[in-house]
């Protein structure tokens, strides 16, 4: 029996490999649910996806300390759209790793928004594990959620990486994108190539 | 004070007074902490009418890369607007094959470290005057791990003269990375790239591409595929195959749920081959056909995933009862030493039927079915240990049923359009290279 036993092992061994060996599934695609997640804002509260159920949620990745996050701050790219669609929620959220040069602690964090303007909460996602869930890849990447808690946009927030054009000329697809979304209409383009920084994983 | 001190001062007063513009063969350097940037050209003197060659030379500090055309997962590509200039036609930017950075969280960079020159053509004719004057707004990304962007307006006279004069120190930089522009598939004798989407899996397809003609050179060989509007693309893989290279890079659709087009255009550059002897670099544009599900598919087929797993099912029974895990009621059972030997026949069966499996089915449907195999050898193991036959004991070995039962059910769910079916792929012969 005991020979019996160890061979059981092996096989279960061999499934569990089996079931390891498959691929992880594929994140923060348009069309599909929007991963959940409780974070810690910079003002110490905590923040759950699940709280803004029926409503509709736009993230964007930040890092004060890149400069493409930090020309949009400066520009009030983000701040002016959150302002203009009040029914939406924005949030920020920060995945720099600690262990980075950039990373701001929360009071500096609060400082920085004050200067800038933005009024949003930012929340702090240390262990990059949101960032990674939704495929977040730069600052800024931006995702809008719906009111049923599908990702509808993915990308960037505008048509100007290198912020050359006038600020009118830009296309800004996140306020386009909430146009559509709150009028009912499928958002176009749903994903862009996001640009700026990659994130400090 | 003397003359020639005088004279002296007032040069010194000139050079010092002079505009940015640099007279020659290379533009000023526009500098930063991470990176210098300046416009070259490989002539001393160019002939008023042609093509001339120019090059956008960065330096860059250790660790520091800057971009390809396709910048990756994060950043851009250098933006470059050339200022008008008497005889000038509209210079364009060219991408010599770049490199590709892995950075923290599983994020790609492709581009260029250390020191690149990106060469730029443009046609001249009926050009005037002693010099060309050339200027370029630059707008640039540097990253290392963090990235800063920069802006500098350079410039550049161009000489220009009846008889053309290469310059001994800038020709063979921009000689060498002209050479590096990648050829187009076409115009090299011999060679051939072929491409597909393999489709087999919808929700994550593969485009393989197949250079024949071309073998893998003293670098490993890279694929780098340009921006595409409904595909991202992951890490490519590169094997020898026959005289060629085959690459296979995972797709994932932007939307899910977005139904696959028939053929779509992808344009790749090919790095990292030898091609007669000399290394070389491809590029390509195709309209590549997507081979997804056909409409028909004969019933036989169709069943094929039950059938596979009614094996698998069948093999875990027989393997259970060869180890003792399992009454099947028959009184007679070999001797010791050929039950198990059997056994590990029977787990191979199972092995082979699951790899069968995984060309008929999801990668969800395999997993569903492998767990619900597990769960029937747990079922019988906790049988098993029920010495007495009691009500519990009746319960396992309905799990087990119910399991059973489960396996086809999950693989008629969970299955793949017949057609779908895995394309099977090229030998790939170890040939050393070239």
């Amino acid at each position: 029996m005991r020979s019996n036993r160890s061979i059981f092992t092996m096989l279960l061994l061999l499934a569990g490999l089996t079931l390891a060996a498959l691929p992880a599934l594929a994140t923060g695609t348009v069309g599909e649910t929007a991963p959940a997640f409780q974070l810690k804002g910079a003002d110490g509260k905590t923040y759950s996806l699940a709280d803004f159920k029926g409503k509709v949620v736009v993230l964007e990745w930040i890092n004060p300390n890149c400069p493409f996050s930090d020309r949009h701050a400066r520009e009030k790219t983000m701040t002016e759209v959150s302002k203009k669609y009040g029914k939406a929620v924005w949030l920020g959220i920060n995945s720099t790793n600690p262990n980075d040069s950039g990373f701001l602690a929360p009071a500096e964090h609060l400082a920085y928004n004050q200067k800038t303007g933005i009024a949003y909460p930012v929340l702090y996602d240390e262990t990059g594990k949101i960032g990674k869930a939704y495929g977040a890849k730069t600052t800024p990447h931006m995702f809008i959620i719906d009111e049923q808690g599908k990702i509808v946009y993915n990308g960037a927030i505008d048509d100007d990486p290198s912020g050359r054009k006038d600020k009118v000329a830009r296309v800004n697809y996140v306020d386009g994108g909430l146009s559509s979304e709150m009028a009912g209409r499928k958002i176009d383009p749903a994903s862009t190539k996001p640009y700026g920084c990659s994130v400090k994983y | 004070m003397g003359r020639p001190a005088l004279i002296l001062l007032m040069l010194l007063t000139a050079v010092s007074l002079a505009p940015g513009r640099a007279l020659g063969i290379a533009g000023e350097w526009a500098s930063n902490e991470q990176s210098r940037v300046r416009l070259i050209t490989p002539y001393r003197v160019t002939p008023r009418d042609g093509e001339i060659r120019l090059g956008l030379h960065f330096s860059l500090a250790p660790g520091w890369h800057v971009y390809w055309k396709n910048s990756g997962d994060a950043g851009f590509p250098p933006v470059v607007v050339f200022g008008k200039a008497e005889g000038l036609g509209e210079p364009e930017l060219l991408w010599p094959a770049p490199r590709r950075f892995e950075l923290p969280g599983d994020l790609v960079a492709l581009g260029y470290e250390k020191e690149v020159v990106y060469p730029v053509r443009a046609a001249l004719s009926g050009a005037t005057g002693d010099a060309l004057k050339l200027s370029a707004d630059v707008d640039y990304l540097v990253c290392e791990v963090d990235c800063i962007p920069y802006r500098y307006t350079l410039s550049l006279d161009q000489p220009l003269g009846e008889a053309a004069e290469t310059d001994p120190e800038t020709a063979p930089l921009v000689a060498t990375w002209w050479d590096r522009l990648p050829v187009t598939a076409e115009r090299l004798a011999g060679v051939d790239t072929r491409a597909t989407v393999d489709a087999s899996r919808p929700a994550a397809p593969v485009l393989e591409v197949r250079v024949r003609g071309a073998r893998a050179g003293s670098e490993p060989p890279g694929l780098f595929l340009e921006v595409h509007e409904d595909f991202d693309a992951g890490k490519p893989e590169a094997r020898p195959a026959g005289d060629g290279v085959v690459f296979r890079v995972p797709l994932r659709l932007r939307e899910a749920g977005k139904p696959l087009p028939a053929e779509t255009v992808f344009a790749w550059t090919a790095t990292g081959l030898v091609h007669q002897g000399r290394p070389v670099s491809l590029e390509a544009r195709r309209e590549v056909p997507v081979r997804a599900a056909a409409s028909a598919s004969a019933p036989v087929e169709t069943s094929r995933p039950v059938t596979t797993t009614l094996m698998a099912v069948a093999s875990t029974l027989f393997a259970l009862w060869l180890w003792g895990l399992l009454d099947l009621g028959l009184k007679e059972r070999p001797p010791h030493k050929v039950r198990e030997a059997l056994g590990f026949a029977a787990a191979a069966l199972i092995l082979w039927t699951l790899y069968a499996l995984a060309r008929q089915v999801t990668f969800e449907g395999l997993a569903w079915i492998e767990l619900v195999l597990l769960a029937m050898t747990l079922f019988a193991w906790l049988r098993h240990r029920a010495v007495r036959r009691s009500a519990v004991s009746f319960l396992w070995i309905l799990g087990l049923a119910a399991c059973a039962a489960a396996a086809p059910w999950l693989a008629d769910r969970n299955r793949l359009p017949a057609s779908l079916e895995t394309v099977p792929s090229v030998a790939a012969a170890a040939e050393p290279a070239a």
